[in-house]
């Protein structure tokens, strides 16, 4: 178990969060740059030093600025996958891997070394220069590096970002495999909450420096805390104010024209979230037939293909996007600049205090 | 002629110029003299004295600045303190110097009568007019090519690098020594041979400390200037074995083996 409590201050960002994360667990800090996810990192791998903190990992107590105690890093030990991955260019693959192995003898290196790039699919890359590597490949071999030592903590910076779109993916679902085998507190620092979803089983959403929320990815999606978690699990985000409705409903008029309702109970200043493949798009401004509670009249703003979906942009009061099929788009004849209706049902909208 | 061909005939002349001044008065000191006779001045005594001092020396000198000045750029590199500005303006401060001036203030520090002359006599120490004072005074005006370059070269190295040497168990003293060191060899060897090159090459600063003694404190440069007067051939044989030995210095830095990018190469 990793407990720690950082306050720190750097840069104009107030750092102040308490993290705990047991053993075989990941917890991702998830938000978006400046928020202070690598600040936090480096605190709990010993290359910067907080005002005020204490951080516990297992038996040991590893800071603790009352008492004065602080370990230095190479004590502390924890395994770490840069952003940049930070490989050391100056040294083969194998020997990268090898370099946190100094307590072993000199050729039992090599073989342990070996046969963690192996693991890692990259035992024949065993001699190449990082400058030679492949962004995924460079990947694998930092993730090599951090783990070769047994180290009791794991700490993963943006672990994907520097990789393009298709490696990605492989590499994610590696990562996800080699995460699930090991034993240890992981800590993910990711600005995308998709890949926070995916790779951890805990996400604490940060922003200022402080943890807006934390649950799993689907306790996020479903019910966010505030309007920023919203928006950062990828809905749509509609501002108004808020007075009970008929049938216990709850009406909300919203920022630039335009009313929706929601199933959720509140009043005053909301925020209204629902996720864009909750929304329909349809020509007639009136579907008396129709279940869905919530309509708005919007033009069409933009058009983007997303693998097998295509994202809508609406332009009403407030900027909405719409997800729907490629056929859809193509049946219903949709072009940037048309006037259309937008509708979404009232248990999908969530409701959040502002 | 369209514009890109005469701006791209414009640089071409300005190199051609700019190659032609440079090199013909090196060209000149090989081909003024028939290269037998060149060889055969180095039988000369003053000749291979001067140039057996001039080795020793300076690779005294530059050893001095590589173990002191090494650890001192990683300092101005990687740490920020008050008054960093001007401790890294002061280091610089020789390069500015006229060596005559360097050579004054050499005196005026550490001569008989400078400010440390008395603590020197003491530990019976001379420098003036002795090898130790070429020593002194080659470092003196040749410290600040290394460091600068040093610095540079330590700058360079991405910092996540060294954290991450140290969270997989080096000590800082360790990464610098297994990681910064080797990343930022070619910066370093760069500024080594830029600096060995400015210590051959002194004159006035060692003219003016040390002193102009066959075997003691005639380096190169200053037995060229004493037999520039009596003997030109001499002279200009002795500039060419300077030009030699200095271009294969260039020459051995720009060829070192693995030329590592400094932390970038890792991105």
């Amino acid at each position: 178990m990793l407990l720690a409590e950082l306050a720190h201050a750097a840069g104009g960002l107030q750092l102040d969060v308490r993290l705990a994360v047991p053993a075989g667990r990941c917890l991702a800090l998830a938000g978006p740059s400046g928020a202070g996810k690598t600040t936090i990192v480096r605190l709990l791998a010993g290359t910067a030093r907080p005002h005020h903190g204490r951080i516990i990992n297992g038996e040991d107590v590893w800071l603790d600025t009352s008492s004065g105690v602080c370990w230095p890093p190479e004590r502390r030990r924890c395994g770490y996958v840069f952003q940049d991955y930070a490989l050391f260019p100056h040294l083969t693959a194998w020997r990268n891997v090898a370099y946190g192995l100094r307590s072993r003898p000199a050729r039992e290196r090599r073989a342990a070394a070996i046969a963690l790039l192996e693991q890692f699919g990259l035992a024949r890359r065993a001699d190449a220069k990082p400058a030679t590597l492949s962004g995924g490949e460079r990947q694998r071999v930092a993730l090599a590096r951090a783990l070769a030592p047994n180290p009791s903590v794991l700490l993963l910076d943006e672990p994907l970002s520097a990789l393009d779109a298709r490696t990605r993916a492989s590499a994610s679902r590696q990562l996800t495999a080699t995460l699930r085998s090991l034993d240890l507190p992981v800590l993910l620092v990711t600005h995308e909450f998709a890949e926070a979803a995916q790779l951890a089983d805990q996400i604490a959403v940060i922003d200022h420096g402080r943890i807006v929320q934390q649950g799993s990815a689907t306790d996020l999606a479903a019910a966010p805390a505030t309007a920023f978690v919203a928006d950062f699990t990828g809905a749509v985000v509609l501002t108004g104010t808020a007075r009970p409705g008929e049938g216990g409903l709850t009406v909300v008029d919203l920022d630039g024209g335009g009313v929706a309702c929601t199933t959720d109970r509140g009043t005053g200043r909301v925020a209204l979230s629902v996720y864009p493949w909750e929304i329909t798009i349809s020509h007639s401004p009136d579907t008396a037939d129709e279940s869905a509670r919530n309509r708005l009249a919007a033009e069409i703003s933009s058009i983007t293909a997303v693998g097998n979906r295509v994202r809508v942009g609406l332009a009403a009061g407030q900027p909405l996007v719409a997800e729907v099929t490629g056929q859809a788009v193509g049946d219903l004849n949709l072009g940037v600049g048309q006037k259309v209706t937008a509708t979404w049902k009232a248990t999908a909208t969530r409701l959040v205090s502002i | 002629m369209t514009g890109r061909g005469w701006f791209a005939l414009l640089l071409g002349a300005a190199i051609a110029i700019t190659l032609a001044f440079l090199v013909l008065p090196v060209i000149a000191i090989f081909t003024h003299t028939a290269p037998g006779a060149l060889l055969s001045r180095l039988g000369d005594p003053a000749a291979t004295d001067a140039l057996r001092l001039s080795l020793e020396t300076t690779s005294i000198a530059v050893a001095v600045i590589v173990v002191v000045g090494t650890p001192a750029a990683y300092l101005l590199a990687t740490r920020s303190f008050p008054g960093r500005a001007v401790v890294v303006t002061l280091v610089e401060l020789p390069l500015v110097l006229p060596p005559a001036v360097a050579g004054i203030a050499l005196l005026a520090a550490l001569g008989p009568e400078g400010i440390l002359g008395g603590a020197l006599a003491d530990a019976h120490i001379q420098l003036v007019l002795q090898t130790a004072g070429v020593v002194v005074a080659l470092t003196f005006v040749s410290a600040p090519f290394y460091l600068r370059q040093a610095q540079a070269a330590f700058e360079s190295v991405d910092s996540s690098l060294t954290e991450a040497a140290r969270t997989l168990g080096s000590s800082e003293a360790a990464s610098f020594a297994r990681v910064v060191v080797p990343v930022a060899l070619p910066g370093l060897l760069a500024g080594l041979a830029l600096s060995w090159g400015r210590s051959l090459g002194e004159f006035g600063a060692t003219l003016m400390f040390a002193g102009s003694f066959r075997g003691i404190t005639q380096t190169v440069p200053l037995a060229i200037y004493d037999q520039f007067a009596t003997d030109f051939p001499a002279a200009l044989a002795l500039s060419a074995i300077l030009v030699a030995v200095s271009a294969g210095l260039l020459l051995a830095v720009k060829l070192v083996p693995g030329q590592v990018a400094t932390g970038g190469a890792a991105r």
